[in-house]
């Protein structure tokens, strides 16, 4: 299967932004062992680059979603509870992650005494 | 020749006897004497030989006597040399030796030291670190519910700035 052709699949996957399971079982039933690894492959990189996946130990208000939406234009947002984290956020996307939360500190300020000589 | 005749000299029988006696003085002369000299002679010969050979024996003896001695002497203080040698290489081997061991000993007990300096860095490490993990794990537990939403929206809220400054980047 070329790249174009996996693209084109990978758009008619999408209903109304969203990733239709219809579709995706019915083009899965079509395809190849090998097409449908490449397949769910560029589906997962696609739902990385469409999502922004927001973690956090509370409740999101609407505005700071709001606000978290227009960070992100175009993208989706996925909030995530999360109270390990136990204050700030953790936000993911594609293959960025942003830390500002007390966990992440935390584990920085233990990884810093590890590594101290 | 009266005295002579008082005595009973007879000189027909003085001259008998005179003959006689020179006879007797030959044949003595001729089987005994000569024989017996000559047996004294070879005799008196030989004892002096012997008497000579004794004599270079002796000396002999006293030659090998007085090398023996002198062998004797040589080989005591030789032996005397080598004694005092040995015994100064012995002392020099043992103080090497004892120097060598020392060394030695000096590097074991260096590198214990090193050793027990390292495991005891890394047993420090690694009491800090779990310390320190111990800590945050407390600590962890501890703010579960010490933060509310007023601080979390706070800090979102400055997550979002940093994103946005980030995203305008």
């Amino acid at each position: 299967m070329n790249k174009k052709l996996l693209k084109q699949l990978v758009l008619i996957s999408y209903k109304n932004g969203d990733l239709n399971n219809k579709i995706v079982s019915k083009i899965a039933d079509k395809l190849g062992r090998n097409d449908l690894k490449q397949y769910i492959k560029s589906l997962k990189n696609a739902e990385k680059l469409r999502n922004v996946y927001i973690e956090s130990p509370f409740e999101m208000s609407n505005n700071l979603k709001k606000q978290m939406s227009d960070s992100f234009p175009g993208k989706k947002i996925k909030t995530v509870k999360n109270l390990s984290l136990l204050l700030g956020t953790k936000v993911v996307y594609n293959d960025d992650v942003f830390e500002m939360n007390l966990k992440n500190s935390l584990d920085v300020i233990v990884e810093n005494i590890e590594n101290y000589d | 020749m009266e005295i002579l005749n008082n005595f009973g000299f007879e000189p027909i029988l003085f001259f008998a006897q005179i003959v006689n006696f020179l006879i007797i003085l030959f044949v003595l002369k001729k089987f005994l004497y000569k024989p017996v000299l000559k047996l004294l002679k070879e005799r008196r010969d030989k004892i002096a030989e012997g008497i000579k050979q004794a004599e270079e024996a002796a000396k002999i003896l006293e030659q090998t006597l007085e090398k023996e001695e002198k062998i004797l002497k040589d080989a005591q203080e030789k032996a005397k040399k080598l004694i005092a040698e040995a015994k100064l290489q012995t002392e020099d081997m043992l103080k090497k030796s004892e120097e060598q061991t020392k060394q030695r000993i000096d590097v074991m007990l260096k590198e214990a030291r090193d050793q027990i300096s390292y495991e005891t860095g890394i047993a420090e490490k690694r009491l800090e670190t779990n310390i320190s993990k111990l800590a945050v794990a407390f600590l962890e537990k501890s703010l579960k519910g010490f933060f509310g939403q007023k601080e979390q929206e706070v800090l979102m809220k400055e997550a979002i700035k940093k994103l946005t400054t980030k995203s305008k980047n």
